[in-house]
């Protein structure tokens, strides 16, 4: 009989800690109000971005003298404003530009300017990034249909007045890169 | 006597689930937490921009 008193006992107390455990849980569970309150930081980290556009051939005319140096202008955007800009020679021999015709070069070198027209020039040397140039857009990618800087070419006259005549041709790849 | 016993413990088991119910309560809720920092990385940063000029001359004989 004791024995069966004993079950008893046991078995309301499992019970009544299963009841309270579910209300445990049922107290940490608990479903959104439509008062409820929080707080919470919202961090986003925005990459830089950068573009340059506006590019066009430079060809200069048919001379048997040096022509006169050349310039581009183009749109560079970058969001934190500065850049740099490294300009490499397809035919370059070190760091020296160089037009090729086959068989013939011809040197060259090239500024880079920070504004459409005036600014500061930057004498760059094929494959080495330039120093942190400023001047660029920081709102249109497309400069708001205007220049933000310009690349310009400048031919070496003693290697131009001996080379052979000739067409010489080079291509340069143009690296921008947001600072 | 083994009756009460068990009552006994029965009682101390309840006390025992009473106080983890209550701290179980006390802790924040997912939607309750203050202070939740929510962020966002895009990568890769940096990524430059590329583009490409042609340069020519004809060198005429002099």
């Amino acid at each position: 009989m004791a024995n069966g008193k004993t079950k008893l006992a046991v078995i309301a107390g499992v019970a009544l800690a299963s009841s309270l455990v579910a209300a445990a849980f049922a107290a940490t569970q608990g479903t959104p109000g439509a008062t409820s309150t929080g707080s919470a930081d919202v961090r986003a980290e925005k990459e830089s971005a950068v573009s340059i556009t506006g590019l066009n051939d430079i060809v200069f005319a048919a001379s048997a003298t040096t022509p006169a140096p050349l310039a581009d202008p183009v749109c560079v955007f970058s969001n934190p404003g500065s850049y740099t800009v490294n300009v490499s020679s397809a035919n370059a021999a070190g760091g020296t530009y160089r037009l090729s015709s086959g068989s013939g070069f011809i040197n060259y070198s090239v500024s880079w300017f920070n504004a459409g027209s005036g600014g500061a020039t930057v004498a760059l040397t094929s494959g080495t990034a330039s120093p942190s140039i400023t001047g660029a857009d920081q709102t249109s990618p497309t400069c708001g249909g205007g220049d933000t800087a310009r690349i310009q070419v400048t031919i070496d006259p003693a290697t131009y007045i001996s080379a052979p005549a000739a067409t010489y041709t080079d291509t340069l790849t143009i690296i921008v890169s947001p600072t | 006597m083994q009756s009460r016993r068990i009552l006994v413990l029965v009682a101390a088991a309840v006390a025992t689930l009473s106080i983890a119910a209550f701290s179980a309560a006390d802790r924040p809720m997912a939607g309750e937490r203050p202070g939740i920092t929510v962020g966002v990385t895009k990568l890769p940063p940096d990524k430059p921009a590329t583009g490409q000029v042609a340069v020519g001359v004809t060198k005429l004989a002099s």
